[in-house]
């Protein structure tokens, strides 16, 4: 390498080193982002190895009802493997909404899924009245919902489906100490090529305690374990 | 829908796609309230060698996805080589810019600016259209009819009629009839005579009485899609390659032996495609392309923090004094209100200016620093109001704050929002009302310790130069420091220094040939000079002289080669497709090195313009005034918005300057493109990288390149924006 070359070498270094900083949000974060692909990009070759091994999540769930004196879920993405403590921070309309640390947003209605925010390519609203009941009633039957999506335009795009529930015989479980018991309840729903399983364990009261459902096509299954009601 | 007629389904192509292209009329029907006539034009997987849908050389009927941006390189073994960016304007029309290199072309000069009878390779720009006129039926084939190099020096000038035929999901077969290029080999007949191709022209003018004269001739083509990524193409072409096989002047060293092409198209991922042809029975060839669909962006969109949820108010009997207003009569409550709102909506990464709250009304005016959609700021606003708000407080107002510029006012009632919070985004917009704001309400209270307010930032930036024929691809990388001090709304004062670390811009020779004042087409000597280069450092004013009237002061140094005074007036009611401007400037040349100084000439440049909003994102404007080198003629743009934020546009000047003056490209002309940062990451973003990109940079039909027009400034907080984007209210 001549000394010119490395000269030049080292100016561009020195540029993709240098972090952008200052105040100007609107502006650094172009510079930001470029500078974050190009560490995130040297990170990724010079670590390969394996990561630390995932905490336990009856840990989570133990620190987090202590750390919090309201309603709190645990809940995991199962694409990315990761989970959170999301703790309910409103209610309206008979809607919960619950947002983690990191400002993830869970939206649940009598604990079915209605909403995310937060993850990308989130559930925006829906249509699930007819299985807010069922569920809740643990009742095998038909029925049709709704579940809208924004495009990549940002426009909000309507997917129906339609399903079936049915239930199996009552379970019951431990979780960070707690005994949970409850019946399962199982729905298939189908609609312009897309078909999932959500499945949850309701309680006698009709509480759902556990659950795992789908958010939309992009984002998979979220799994959600009630933790203090 | 598409997938209907497409020769075979997109490998990778999930429900996902199936479920999007069924949907839209569903949503679309909702939006409009009654089900839209939907084109459905026929869509070409494979390229030609110059970009277009189509066969090898020849073009096809076929269009490209609606709103798809490509990028390609061909390159053939005797060193033509073709680079072309495509979009599609519209459902059934598609254009092409292309940047060619073609060899023995062109005449080599001597010292004495004669010809020396030598040849050397030919550099050229090229545009392209195609506007497929009949969609394809059960048995009728879809029809186009195209130009292409219709504005240039022409050597790939041609015009054609053709038809496609799609034979089950994976033959195609194509017919048309050419004129020019295409009609140069095999012609049947005749129409009317066409101008010989000039070597010397300078080019660039509209060639238009030359389309569809001349000789006519037929080509066919076929493709075949073998499996869902191998296609196999074959084609009988009418084009001679006159230029490339003449004997005199010896240019290139094709020998045509054959009217038959034939090629191969691998696609190697969703958007990425490879080709190999063997043309003519003498060349080999190679071409690469990429397309990219604004409509789908490469991460997920949304990855943020979520907002606040409405809180509801509490029954009458819980807070009776909250209901009854008489809090209101308290002079410590909007403080405090005001105040929590603030921080709220900082934390949001918004601002808030200034509120009014009386017993039944509260009106927040927000800038928004994050959201590249204004009505996701808002939605955040109004739910984080009602968090804050007394509960007797039942109207919700959100002003949208820009530059110190009140745009537009967003009126919610309350009960709404608790009771329509997370459903489809169009159901609260019935009862919501856009309306213009009122720039100088006396109730308005500014938030404390807002002003003055400083902020800077410290970037690695870079700067690249295309189309220099001696080096394609220049650049520099440096850093960038910026500042901005704003002392009270709409009145800041910025600057941007950058100093260069490395880079090869210094090294083009290109010397300006303009016979004319160098306004522009001195950006060698900036760019060679500019070393701890002031960008700009300017004072700005905004105004709202008037109901509906938006005016700006600028003072200072204006950008890179210019500094003077600007001041601008638009007049844009909120809800008007309408705007009009009044731009004056004076102004004088900076020096090379972008310090201080200034070189001798100086000029007063300004115009009149009109915006006008066509629907379905389509964006016209027309300058009409006198540019930079005190030529006098108009400028026509026109971009097509996506609610996303990605645009894309074209734009032409023709001013009293003649061509001769001017120079190669006969007129100022190119596309530019605004790619919102959000789009390409996912995470929520006010930015946008935006270029131009110009055949040549010349010194007639310049404009002064000043930040922060109005426009530009306003139009995004305005009614037709914010019905474009609301689907992301509740976002």
């Amino acid at each position: 390498m001549t000394n010119r070359r490395r000269a030049v070498m080292a100016a561009l270094a020195l540029v993709a080193g240098l972090a952008a900083c200052g105040t100007d949000q609107t502006r650094l974060e172009t510079g930001r982002e470029a500078t974050a692909e190009v560490k995130a990009l040297l990170r990724g070759l010079v670590h390969r190895g394996a990561k630390g091994a995932a905490p336990d999540p009856q840990q989570i769930a133990r620190e987090a009802l202590a750390a919090n004196p309201g309603p709190v879920m645990l809940v995991s993405l199962e694409a990315t493997k990761s989970t959170s403590v999301f703790g309910l921070r409103g209610e309206n309309n008979g809607m919960r909404t619950w947002l983690s640390p990191s400002g993830q947003g869970v939206i649940t209605r009598g604990g079915v899924l209605a909403g995310t925010r937060g993850f990308g390519n989130d559930l925006m609203s829906s249509d699930i009245g007819p299985l807010i009941g069922v569920v809740q009633g643990r009742r095998t039957t038909e029925l049709k919902i709704e579940l809208r999506y924004l495009d990549g335009l940002g426009k909000e795009r309507p997917l129906p489906l339609a399903c079936r529930t049915g239930t199996a015989a009552p379970t019951g479980y431990d979780f960070a100490g707690m005994r949970f018991e409850g019946t399962p309840v199982a729905v298939h729903c189908e609609g312009y090529g897309f078909k999932f399983d959500n499945s949850y364990i309701v309680s006698g009261a009709g509480v759902v305690l556990s659950s795992r459902q789908w958010i939309g096509p992009r984002l998979g299954y979220l799994t959600l374990q009630s933790l203090r009601n | 829908m598409q997938t209907a007629i497409a020769p075979m389904t997109q490998p990778g192509k999930s429900g996902l796609g199936r479920w999007l292209s069924a949907t839209s009329l569903v949503v679309l029907a909702a939006a409009l309230g009654a089900a839209p006539v939907q084109a459905d034009p026929l869509v070409g997987k494979t390229r030609n060698t110059f970009g277009m849908p189509g066969v090898l050389d020849m073009p096809s009927a076929e269009m490209f996805p609606d709103g798809e941006l490509g990028i390609g390189l061909t390159v053939l073994d005797d060193g033509t080589s073709r680079a072309t960016l495509t979009f599609q304007i519209a459902p059934s029309l598609v254009g092409a810019f292309r940047y060619s290199r073609v060899p023995g072309l062109m005449p080599v000069k001597g010292d004495d600016d004669k010809e020396t009878g030598a040849y050397t390779a030919l550099y050229d720009r090229s545009f392209d259209i195609r506007w497929q006129m009949l969609e394809e039926g059960r048995y009728r084939p879809a029809v186009a009819v195209g130009m292409n190099d219709f504005v240039g020096t022409g050597v790939y000038s041609s015009e054609y009629i053709v038809a496609t035929k799609s034979f089950g999901d994976r033959l195609r077969v194509s017919g048309g009839l050419g004129w020019g290029r295409l009609g140069s080999h095999g012609s049947i007949a005749s129409m009317g005579t066409r101008p010989e191709y000039d070597y010397g022209s300078t080019g660039g003018q509209f060639n238009g009485k030359n389309w569809f004269r001349g000789d006519v001739a037929p080509f066919f083509g076929l493709s075949w899609a073998m499996t869902d990524r191998l296609t196999l193409k074959a084609e009988y072409s009418s084009d001679a390659y006159e230029k490339e096989t003449a004997d005199s002047p010896p240019n290139g060293d094709w020998e045509r032996r054959s009217s038959v092409n034939i090629g191969a198209d691998y696609q190697l991922g969703a958007f990425t495609h490879m080709q190999f042809f063997y043309m003519h029975g003498d060349k080999f060839g190679f071409q690469i392309t990429r397309a990219i669909n604004p409509q789908e962006p490469p991460f997920a969109s949304g990855i943020e923090r979520a907002p606040l949820p409405v809180q509801p108010r509490p029954p009458v009997s819980a807070d009776r004094l909250g209901w009854s207003g008489a809090w209101s009569q308290d002079p410590t409550a909007q403080p405090a209100i005001q105040g929590a709102l603030a921080q709220a909506l900082e934390k949001d990464g918004q601002v808030l200016e200034s509120m009014s709250l009386s017993a039944t009304r509260a009106e927040l005016r927000i800038r928004n620093m994050t959201y590249g959609a204004q009505p996701q700021a808002i939605g955040h606003a109004a739910r984080t109001a009602t968090r804050a708000l007394p509960p007797s407080v039942e109207t919700i107002t959100i002003t949208s704050v820009e530059r110190g510029l009140a745009i537009s006012s967003v009126t919610f009632h309350r009960r709404d929002l608790e009771r329509l919070e997370n459903t489809r985004a169009l159901d609260i917009l019935p009862s919501t009302t856009i309306t213009a704001a009122d720039a100088h309400d006396p109730a308005q209270v500014r938030t404390a310790d807002l002003y003055p307010r400083f902020r800077w930032g410290l970037m690695p930036y870079a700067e690249a130069s295309i189309f220099d024929p001696d080096n394609p691809l220049r650049a520099d990388f440096g850093a960038q420091l910026s500042a901005k001090f704003e002392l009270a709304p709409g009145f800041v004062m910025s600057g941007l220094v950058r100093q260069k670390v490395a880079g090869n811009l210094d090294n083009s020779t290109r010397v300006s040939d303009s016979e004319v004042q160098h306004v522009r087409s001195d950006l060698v000597e900036y760019q060679r000079e500019g070393d701890l280069a002031l960008q700009y450092l300017t004072v700005s004013h905004y105004g709202q002289p008037m109901p509906n009237v938006f005016s700006r002061v600028t003072v200072g140094y204006l950008e890179r080669m210019y500094g003077g005074v600007s001041g601008e007036m638009l007049w844009k009611p909120v809800d008007s497709r309408l705007a009009l401007g009044l731009e004056a400037n004076w102004v004088k040349q900076r020096d090379f090195d972008q310090h201080f100084g200034f070189q001798d000439y100086d000029t007063a440049t300004g115009h009149v313009s009109a915006y006008y909003d066509f629907g379905r994102g389509y964006v016209g404007e027309l300058h009409v005034g006198r540019y930079l080198a005190q030529d006098w003629g108009g400028t026509i743009e026109l971009d097509r918005e996506f609610e996303n934020g990605w645009k894309v546009g074209a734009f032409a000047t023709i001013t009293d300057m003649s061509s001769e003056e001017y120079g190669e490209g006969s007129f100022d002309k190119g596309i530019r493109l605004t790619i919102p940062v959000a789009w390409s990451t996912g995470k929520p973003s006010v930015n946008t990288l935006k270029t131009t990109i110009r055949p040549l940079q010349r010194d007639g039909g310049a404009r002064l390149d000043i930040d922060g027009r109005l426009f530009d400034t306003v139009h995004g907080a305005q009614t037709g924006s914010l019905y474009n984007e609301w689907g992301r209210f509740w976002r």
